[in-house]
């Protein structure tokens, strides 16, 4: 609540001190012998209006706050987002694991559905997930590569040599 | 030559991301449509033996910031691969023509 008090000037007019503010708001146009009922109605006028333009001003400001608040909230998760990157030693197990000709196109398509998740479910969910994709590629990943440097040939040798067939 | 379950549902989700069927958007394609995931690692190692067999081909494709400059490898399927996948499904359905299953609608 604003406090207030009048003052009579010298030249006849009634000015109104609002506390706390050096503002001097003058009324002028009221009759000489005003009623003092007169001079309240007209105080609490200039005070209301007063009180309005301050609210507007406190709007404002808020309003101000509140869109540099969210500017710098979308500002850290931009920020988050592009510094966000898949776990390493991951994307260590596929480019191991992966067949050479399709490895860098398969940990890009890791790499995309780790950002699609960021923005999703955040950060840490991504890297979760991320891990969970991992482990069950292993599977498969570690069964091509056997194929590839044919180990299940090395082993039918080993045992056909062994068992002499 | 047969084709297995899991080659048929690449191929087919193969056939529906032309021209733009790429490992991310096979992915997608097949958890919307199959309900389920499937391991990327089972997709890739898929596309490779259908590509041994010359029923896929891939190319390469240009590399963008959000893969890591990584390059998106697209996939189509080869006139033989389409046979294959023809006579595949013509088995399957020859395989279902007649037969009753509980709680089928179609």
């Amino acid at each position: 609540m604003i406090q207030w008090h009048t003052e009579k000037l010298d030249d006849g007019g009634i000015g109104i001190r609002i506390q706390g503010q050096d503002e001097l708001i003058i009324v002028n146009g009221l009759p000489d012998h005003a009623k003092a009922e007169d001079v309240s109605r007209a105080m609490m006028e200039v005070v209301a209006r007063y009180e309005l333009k301050h609210l507007r001003e406190t709007h404002q400001e808020a309003l101000y706050k509140l869109n540099a608040a969210a500017l710098e909230a979308v500002r850290a998760t931009v920020a988050a987002k592009e510094s966000a990157s898949p776990p390493f030693l991951a994307e260590f197990v596929v480019s191991f694991l992966a067949p050479e000709k399709s490895a860098q196109a398969f940990l890009g398509d890791l790499q995309e559905i780790f950002h699609k998740n960021v923005d999703r479910f955040g950060e840490q969910q991504a890297r979760r997930k991320y891990w969970l994709q991992v482990a069950s590629s292993v599977g498969p990943l570690l069964w091509l590569w056997l194929k590839r440097i044919g180990f299940f040939t090395v082993l039918i040798d080993y045992f056909r040599s062994k068992l002499g067939f | 030559m047969n084709l297995k379950q899991t080659e048929q549902v690449v191929m087919l989700a193969i056939l529906r991301k032309q021209p733009d069927a790429y490992g991310v958007s096979l992915y997608e394609e097949l958890e919307k449509r199959l309900d389920k995931e499937i391991p990327m690692a089972t997709i890739y190692v898929t596309l490779e033996n259908l590509e041994k067999k010359g029923f896929v081909k891939s190319k390469q494709g240009q590399a963008t910031a959000e893969r890591g400059g990584r390059a998106k490898m697209f996939f189509e399927i080869t006139g033989k691969g389409q046979a294959a996948l023809n006579a595949s499904l013509r088995a399957l359905d020859r395989l279902r023509e007649g037969t009753k299953l509980a709680g089928a609608t179609a």
